[in-house]
């Protein structure tokens, strides 16, 4: 009798265990499947007070929300996520990805803004990001581009990115703060591809710092993000074929984010000028952003040359960020086609997770007291009242290049 | 396209404008990859290091090469002709170099020329295959399309020299046309951002013509509209006997060379002069056209009854035509 208990419990034991280890992996792919992943803080407008805040899940989720709580505060706001989607081109790689977007105004500058995303009940770990000033103080930027295809590369420099962003927060000087990212574009090798897109995502979530603090970024259309995944990434009109636009930091500081993958003739040049001539009145930093260079270090120039870098003299752009050469360069200051004191400095190439190219030193614009080379690299920008510093940081910390200048 | 140009063979109008057309565009290939202070690498290279992983060295030294024996090769076709009467110095040398008099029928000048039209034709399809794998541009997947022309023109001249008649060759410049009529087309029906830029640049740099960008998706939409119609003409005319037809489809090979030179001067007139081997890549377009045009008009004036069997093919390459219809 007592065997046969003894029995029993065991075959009672056993079924339990059986059905724990079929039902437990199953539930923890449920969990996986709408756990909220790939977050990111995009700016497309006023960064001060506004927020484009998005995630992504694998599966199709109805009840996706983000709630948001100025740090120290006690009350908390919660944001539905009104776009809910599945990516473009999902069935042509059999890929399941699904977005949530939740734009955010009202915000207050400067301020660090506690997240939690959740999406059917999953939550992502507690994460922050700061609102943009808009008083006028100094402040640093990451700028890179290029980051399509060594992923491996392109891990490392996001997580010596995180670290940057650490280091920053560290230092005696708030001007050191790194506020966000200026990508110059070319994400991924195929801009139709959504699992080369979704890997990019993944590994964009290596630039959030130990603690939690998202790296906002500022994101231009590079050659090889054909289609509407960049839209979709990023939080632009799902047909928006212009992804051209402005990004005020208070009257400190305009970055102005072109597209060479549109026309740069026509309208993208007559809002150019627009841009830049009433930027150029009210703001004491303007930078212009795109991915096709028009000083390029390997390439052809662009057709930027010919109808932006006028404009850019033209309004005394204060430096121009250009990218798609997987190379490391600053031309000397140019005007009118010459080497001139007064003249636009030309920085960039792209270097955040590509095989880097040998720069072609001979071109002109690329001699001494320009610089080229290669190698994987973030440059850093810091605006000050009177200065601007820029750096080269390559993948490892080393200043590749340094250089500044004075308003 | 009837059954006697089977053996016959290419006028020599539509030889040397095939040869130049060759030529022009290797000093393009040269001055855009070799020599131009802005010069650039192509996709091969581009496939090689970025896609195959190939040290960078190894794919811009593989790269480089190629581009040269394009430029030699395009060289040696044009100076190296089989016209005894051209003896150039050049010719001279290769005679020297390669002479071989026990086989008469494969003299150092066509094996020469063989070889290095052969290689042009591959390294053409390499660099539109590279473009159609790596991207990055406005539909270049179809660019093997888009580079119809450049394939087909290094290709015609390789089947003359390996003794095809002129309904092959012209076979191939037809196909050659086609699918750059076609690329081409969808890319301005599409709104290429690219045509859009060229053409607003071109009228304000030299018609002094400032025009709004919605009229010039207009004007694409035309133009990618008169590219298909090109295209259904040539595919529809091109056996007709009708005498209007035929004229027709002598107006629209016409239209075809004029429209493939409008296009590529555009792309220097829609940049700067600095820009001008883009325009001599592209000569090919007006190359391929203008030859199917002449051999139009000869076959027009030469009626379909008069066969003229290639001489110097039959001198060179005893051997049985392939069959080709
Ligand atoms: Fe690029």
């Amino acid at each position: 009798m007592r065997t046969t208990k003894t029995y029993l419990i065991f075959l009672r034991f056993f079924f339990c265990f059986f059905l724990a280890s079929v039902a437990a992996p199953v539930q923890a792919d449920v969990e996986e499947d709408t756990r909220p992943r790939n977050v990111r803080v995009v700016w497309l407008r006023n960064p001060s007070t506004t927020a484009t805040l998005i995630w992504d899940t694998v599966k199709p989720t109805t009840d996706n929300s983000v709630r948001i709580q100025q740090h120290g505060a006690e009350e908390a706001r919660t944001h539905k996520a009104r776009w809910n989607e599945s990516y473009s081109y999902a069935d042509k790689e059999n890929v399941d990805l699904n977005y949530h977007r939740v734009l955010i105004d009202g915000l207050l500058p400067s301020t660090r803004y506690d997240v939690e995303f959740e999406s059917d009940g999953q939550k992502s770990r507690r994460l922050y990001f700061v609102t943009a000033p808009d008083d006028n103080r100094s402040m640093t930027f990451l700028f890179g581009g290029d980051s399509r295809s060594d992923q491996r590369a392109r891990r490392s420099v996001n997580e010596m990115m995180a670290e940057l962003v650490t280091e920053a927060q560290a230092t005696e000087d708030p001007a050191d703060d790194i506020v966000g990212l200026i990508h110059a574009g070319d994400y991924v090798a195929t801009g139709t591809s959504l699992k080369q897109w979704s890997r990019w995502l993944g590994d964009h979530e290596l630039t959030t710092a130990e603690d939690g603090r998202l790296l906002p970024i500022i994101p231009a259309r590079g050659n090889h993000d054909r289609g509407r995944l960049f839209n979709e990434a990023f939080g632009f009109k799902i047909k928006d074929q212009h992804n051209w636009y402005g990004v005020s930091f208070g009257t400190f500081l305009r970055v102005s984010v072109l597209n060479t993958e549109a026309s740069v003739a026509g309208r993208q040049a007559k809002w150019l000028d627009q841009e830049l001539a009433t930027n150029r009145a009210t703001h004491r930093w303007l930078v212009a952003q795109y991915h096709r260079p028009a000083y390029a270090a390997t390439k052809w120039p662009s057709s930027a040359l010919i109808h932006w870098v006028p404009l850019f003299e033209k309004h005394n752009v204060d430096l121009v960020c250009e990218g798609d050469g997987h190379t490391i360069k600053r031309t000397v200051p140019i005007r009118n086609g010459k080497q001139d004191p007064t003249g636009i400095v030309y920085v960039g190439e792209g270097g955040l997770g590509v095989p880097p190219r040998q720069p072609k030193p001979k071109r002109w614009y690329l001699q001494s007291p320009g610089m080229c080379g290669s190698g994987h690299h973030v440059q850093r920008l810091k605006f000050e009242e009177d200065t601007l510093t820029y750096e080269v940081v390559l993948l490892g910390g080393k200043i590749g290049d340094r250089w500044e200048k004075k308003k | 396209m009837d059954d006697d140009q089977t053996n016959r063979s290419l006028a020599q109008t539509s030889l040397w404008v095939l040869r130049i057309a060759l030529l022009v565009r290797a000093l393009g290939v040269g001055a855009s990859y070799l020599w131009h202070p802005m010069e650039r690498e192509s996709d091969i290279y581009g496939t090689m290091y970025f896609e195959w992983g190939w040290p960078e060295s190894t794919s811009l030294a593989i790269e480089n090469a190629g581009m040269w024996l394009v430029v030699i090769g395009a060289i040696v076709i044009v100076l190296a002709n089989r016209n005894k009467r051209d003896l150039t110095p050049f010719r001279l040398a290769i005679v020297i170099v390669l002479a071989n008099r026990n086989k008469r029928d494969l003299t150092p000048f066509r094996l020469v020329a063989i070889l290095m039209l052969a290689f042009i034709v591959f390294w053409e399809i390499a660099m539109a295959s590279g473009l159609a794998y790596r991207g990055g541009k406005f539909m270049s997947q179809w660019a093997l399309g888009s580079h119809g022309l450049r394939i087909a023109v290094p290709a015609a001249l390789l089947l003359h020299t390996l003794g095809f008649g002129a309904k092959a060759i012209l076979r191939v410049l037809y196909v050659g046309a086609i699918t750059t009529f076609l690329v081409h087309g969808a890319q301005a029906w599409f709104g290429s951002p690219v045509f859009i830029t060229m053409i607003i640049a071109t009228l304000q740099s030299y018609f002094d013509c400032t025009i709004d960008q919605s009229q010039v998706e207009q004007i694409l939409k035309f133009i990618g509209a008169m590219d298909f119609c090109v295209v259904a003409a040539i595919l529809l005319l091109a056996r007709s006997r009708s005498g209007v037809l035929r004229k027709l489809m002598l107006g629209t090979l016409l239209w075809m060379a004029f429209w493939g030179l409008v296009t590529a001067v555009g792309r220097t007139t829609g940049a700067s002069l600095g820009a001008y081997p883009e325009t001599l890549l592209r000569i090919v377009h007006l190359g391929g056209p203008l030859v199917l045009y002449v051999e139009w008009v000869r076959h027009q004036s030469t009626g379909s009854s008069v066969a003229q069997p290639n001489p110097e093919v039959q001198h060179h390459l005893p051997c049985e035509q392939p069959k080709l219809t």
